[in-house]
């Protein structure tokens, strides 16, 4: 469904992400780890078309994404949940949802959609004419998720979904990604917390300093490579080249 | 408690122009961060449009109706073929285009028209007032009043319940995130620039029935004004453009009307005094907003 070949991203002089190539497949669970820094989320913005990409190739349902903007690859069914969330904090909740539908205004179907948003994460649909701006960080993720999930995206990116929650909400939110991969979604995971992340997905890839390590299933990850290690070093590199005031 | 009165009605209608002169110019600003300096030139292609349509004899509504249309296409126009092309430049690229533009128009209506003042036909009943209980009420200012309340409240629906409107008020928030959702910028931005004209041709015509005449400058004063309103109240959203318009009406009739003979010269000056004191002690202006630093490409 997805294929990278060869990507390679830069700011300016900083290489983010060097010969990188995955690929996932309709219906997969596929994460991509790595320490801070690693390029993980310079990755999903190349994909989702947010940073332009100096080298290499992105095919999504045998379609190029090269030069496409980024409006015209979420209309070609790929979400990408960003670290920060991107909620809208001057709209309320329902509005939000509302600008999640936005690529299936006026199917008719919608309305089942919404009901079922709210029936997952009832907090929703009871704050639904609140400021989204009050929402608190676990509720922000799950309003994120939803309104994702509005646009029945056939490639579902999540950026560090658990980033900032409390231990239950961490839980829930590993839980209900394994759900939505239960039911069939294509999903690419970004996460810290590689122990739980892989006891969900199908294959990972680990990044270390914009370049792939490893890659495979659970099991071969666990154990080809010292995860913790592998963290540990690339954190330990990352500190070394790079500087604050990374914008993710 | 006559004269007060007076007052309320006379700054009432007043600041209601100034908010919608302002609520045009912070809309573009909001999404792009752009001040758009041709701003008060939207306002003048309203007068020369309505110039332009008068004569015939046609019932006034059509003139205005005539105006702000003219007023919000040329303003689309100038998105498409000047901001446009240079959005993905710096900032800097755009706001030399919006002064390029300003004049670009300025110069059109010179050529075109002339540079001496054109008179414009205003319906007579503006001039007229009504008595009301002691109380002498400028049908003018009562157009005025239910003029901008109609277009404030339709703005506010639009905003509030449209998705383009919605979508609108997403795009000041974070841009990049509403594109991801599918949101094309494009549309975003003509539909702000759309709005923006459409407020410059109320105001506009409005302007220009008050003056009485037209003239290719004629949309410098509003635009200072909006600029001042717009920074008093608070770039950063647009509850603060309106209660900077309003303020900034109130204050300048106020000062019309309580100032001394003397010393009514200096009336703008006394605004500007007023509008630096409030800056020191509110920097960022009187209402706190949340658009972000951010721009779009
Ligand atoms: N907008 C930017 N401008 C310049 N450099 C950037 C920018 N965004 C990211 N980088 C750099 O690119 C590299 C990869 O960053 P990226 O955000 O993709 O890492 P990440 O794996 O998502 O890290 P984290 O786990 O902290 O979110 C880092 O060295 C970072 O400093
Ligand atoms: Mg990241």
């Amino acid at each position: 469904m997805l294929a990278i070949n060869g990507l390679q991203v830069r700011y300016g002089a900083i290489v983010a992400v060097r010969d990188l190539s995955l690929s996932v497949a309709e219906g997969e669970l596929v994460a991509l780890v790595g320490a801070n820094g690693a390029g993980k989320s310079t990755t999903m913005a190349a994909i989702a078309g947010v940073v332009k990409p100096s080298t290499g190739t992105i095919t999504f349902l045998g379609q190029s994404l090269r030069g496409r903007s980024s409006e015209a690859i979420a209309g070609l069914g790929v979400a990408l949940i960003p670290e920060d969330r991107g909620i809208f904090p001057s709209l309320t909740v329902e509005q939000n949802l509302r600008l999640g539908a936005y690529l299936r205004r006026g199917q008719k179907d919608l309305g089942k959609d919404f009901a079922s948003v709210y029936r997952r994460f009832p907090i929703l649909a009871e704050r639904a004419k609140q400021g989204a701006g009050t929402l608190s960080g676990g509720e922000q993720q799950q309003l994120a998720i939803g309104r994702a999930l509005l646009s029945r995206p056939k490639l579902l990116m999540l950026d560090e979904p658990s980033l900032g929650l409390s231990p239950t909400m961490v839980d829930r939110m590993f839980e209900l990604i394994d759900e939505l991969h239960r039911d069939g979604t294509t999903i690419l995971l970004v996460e810290q917390n590689v122990r739980r992340t892989l006891e969900i997905v199908d294959r990972a890839y680990l990044l270390t300093n914009g370049r792939l390590t490893a890659s495979g299933t659970p099991e071969q990850l666990r154990r080809e490579v010292d995860i913790a290690g592998a963290y540990m070093g690339g954190r330990a590199a990352a500190a070394g080249d790079i500087s604050e005031g990374r914008t993710g | 408690m006559q004269t007060f009165l007076q007052f309320i009605l006379n700054a009432l209608s007043l600041g209601s122009i100034y908010a919608l002169m302002a609520l045009g110019l912070v809309i573009v600003f909001g999404i792009l961060r752009l001040v758009n300096f041709a701003y008060g030139e939207l306002i003048m292609v309203a007068g020369y449009a309505w110039f332009a349509l008068q004569g015939p004899g046609w019932p006034w509504v059509l003139l205005a109706v005539g105006a702000v249309i003219a007023a919000g296409v040329v303003s689309v126009l100038t998105e498409r073929v000047a901001f446009r092309p240079v959005r993905s430049d710096s900032l800097n690229a755009m706001l030399v285009t919006s002064f390029a533009v300003s004049t670009l128009l300025q110069n059109s209506a010179l050529l075109l028209v002339s540079p001496r003042a054109r008179a414009v036909e205003v319906p007579s009943v503006l001039n007229n007032s009504i008595e009301f209980g002691g109380l002498r009420l400028g049908v003018n200012d009562l157009v005025t009043i239910v003029v901008c309340g109609a277009v404030l409240l339709a703005l506010g629906a639009l905003l509030r319940r449209t998705t383009l409107g919605i979508a609108l008020r997403a795009a000041a928030d974070d841009f990049r995130m509403l594109r991801l959702l599918g949101v094309r910028a494009d549309k975003v931005i003509a539909t702000a620039f759309a709005i923006s004209g459409v407020l410059a041709g109320v105001v506009g015509v409005l302007w220009i029935t008050r003056i009485g005449a037209v003239t290719p400058t004629v949309g410098a004063a509003p635009l200072l004004i909006a600029l001042i309103a717009v920074v008093v109240g608070g770039m950063n959203g647009l509850a603060g453009s309106i209660v900077g318009g309003y303020l900034l009406g109130t204050l300048t009739v106020g000062l019309q009307l309580f100032l001394p003979q003397e010393v009514l010269a200096f009336r703008d000056a006394f605004i500007f005094a007023v509008v630096i004191i409030v800056l020191v002690l509110r920097p960022q202006g009187l209402v706190k907003g949340r658009y972000s630093a951010e721009r779009v490409a």
